[in-house]
């Protein structure tokens, strides 16, 4: 079986994505692929906020629990999902398929589950 | 709390060294590190202040074969002796299987060799130990200072719990009496072992 | 605490696949369980120049110091102590109530992927220490003959 590192990491081959990151409920990373102008703690930490926000947002306005999260910048967009062991995120470009791109998150959080059964 | 490994079959049992500040715990520690041989030697730690106090502990990692067929290691441990120290002197104590109890014999440290016992008794009763079942012995140091005081005397003042225990006079920095009360200490503790899991065995 | 701790074979295999299973997971370099007091009870991974029973000891001390700590400014006692190197970090963190695990890990993994993984290890080795801390009585050991 894959590793976390590696399953992590290899979201940020899917097309238009640029990288991709598992963010721990408190912040902290635990495997990333971002590029280098990009500081991989910055990131972790306001994917945790922003995350941690959502989830109680979405519980609050009654829509239940948070699927995704989809952040539109002028440069591009980020995927969020709640992978269970913490956020799933992914960097992509302004023009990214949006739909095969939550899917590949989907397939993701499933393995990753997998992979650490218990550990959570 | 001494470990039997059945898997890597040893023993191992911790002793602390106990005393007063300055009273050659440390030195104790020292002599018989040198006195290993240099294959079977691992290095000392000292978690020291500038001045050579002990701040913390020092660990002296000792392996013998005193038992057949199982590999024993004695974990040797001082305690800082400066009273101020006892957050750390009591953490030191916590698993203790046996004490070398080291006394200053100079006059003028007669008072502190009596309070640093009493706060091992202390220290020891908020692990719910007594003097009673754990194995230890004094060391009465410094037997080369002119002014040493009486070996009876300190055993007045040292050694009148309901069990008399061995003293050992010695003169650390020489490694005079060091060998014995190690010998000493480290019987007892493995005696006491002994004898505990055959009792448990009859059970 | 008990008075005397019995290992089994059994025991001792089971805790070193289980830090075994925690450094391929993690990515880590080294990891060690021990007692609270020190007393080293497996050591996995890397292991060249380094000394483990040293680590250990020193370890358990450290994090003794910091839990009387917690103590005084009335916290219950941190579970995790964790040190950054420039290329060694080391991550120490309680196994149930009276053994720590101790972590080696180089930047090519993160902290937060040792203590995710580190979280699951420590409950599995609680379960295997609970067991060895109530045992008693321990036939096979009956004798052991005192050398001379
Ligand atoms: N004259 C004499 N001096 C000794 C003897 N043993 C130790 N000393 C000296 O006493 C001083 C203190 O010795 P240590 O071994 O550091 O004392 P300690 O008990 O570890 O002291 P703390 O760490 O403060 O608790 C040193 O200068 C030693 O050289 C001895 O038998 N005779
Ligand atoms: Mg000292």
């Amino acid at each position: 079986m894959s590793s976390v590192k590696e399953v992590v990491e290899r979201l940020a081959q899917v097309k238009g994505v640029m990288g991709s990151i598992l963010v721990a409920k408190d912040g902290l990373v635990v495997a990333s692929n971002l590029s280098v102008q990009v500081n991989d703690e910055i990131v972790a930490a306001m994917i945790s906020a922003v995350g941690g926000t959502a989830v109680k947002a979405s519980e609050m306005m009654g829509e239940g629990k948070l699927k995704n999260i989809v952040l539109e910048g002028e440069k591009g967009k980020v995927f969020l999902t709640d992978s269970g062991i913490g956020y799933l995120g992914v960097l992509t470009t302004p023009d990214a398929n949006m739909g095969l791109i939550r899917i590949e998150l989907m397939e993701t959080s499933g393995t990753l589950k997998k992979i650490t059964a218990g550990a959570v | 709390m001494s470990t039997v490994n059945f898997a890597t079959r040893e023993i191992t049992c911790k002793i602390v060294y106990y005393g007063p500040g300055l009273s050659g715990k440390t030195t104790n520690l020292l002599f018989i590190h040198k006195k290993i041989p240099a294959k079977h030697r691992s290095d000392m730690v000292s978690l020291a202040t500038d001045g050579d106090r002990t701040l913390f502990f020092d660990f002296l990692p000792l392996v013998t074969h005193a038992v057949k067929g199982f590999t024993t290691k004695f974990q040797l441990y001082t305690v800082p002796g400066q009273v101020f120290y006892n957050a750390t002197r009591k953490l030191v104590l916590q698993g203790v299987d046996g004490i070398v109890f080291v006394a200053d014999s100079a006059w003028n440290r007669m008072n502190d060799n009596h309070e640093s016992f009493i706060n091992m008794k202390e220290n020891l009763e908020d692990y719910e130990v007594t003097l009673e079942e754990i194995p230890y012995v004094l060391q009465f140091n410094k037997r080369d200072l002119p002014d040493a005081a009486p070996v009876d005397y300190m055993n007045n003042l040292l050694n009148r719990e309901k069990q008399r225990v061995p003293g050992f006079e010695s003169i650390a920095v020489r490694g005079t009496g060091v060998f014995e009360t190690l010998n000493a200490i480290s019987r007892m503790v493995l005696v006491k072992l002994i004898n505990e899991l055959s009792a448990n065995k009859e059970n | 605490m008990p008075r005397h701790r019995f290992i089994t074979l059994e025991e001792q295999k089971q805790i070193d696949e289980l830090l075994r299973e925690l450094l391929k997971n993690s990515d880590a370099k080294t990891a060690l369980l021990l007692d609270q007091g020190g007393f080293l009870m497996s050591v996995q991974g890397f292991t060249e120049h380094l000394d483990p029973q040293t680590i250990a000891v020193l370890a358990a001390g450290s994090f003794a110091t910091t839990r009387e700590l917690a103590k005084l400014i009335g916290e219950e006692g941190f579970t995790v102590m964790f040190h950054q190197g420039r290329r060694d970090n080391i991550h120490i963190s309680a196994v149930g109530k009276d053994a720590l695990m101790v972590i080696i890990f180089e930047n090519t993994t993160t902290i937060g992927m040792v203590r995710l993984f580190a979280r699951d290890t420590a409950k599995k080795l609680d379960a295997i220490l609970d067991v060895i801390n109530n045992r008693k009585a321990q036939s096979p050991m009956g004798n052991i003959p005192v050398q001379q």
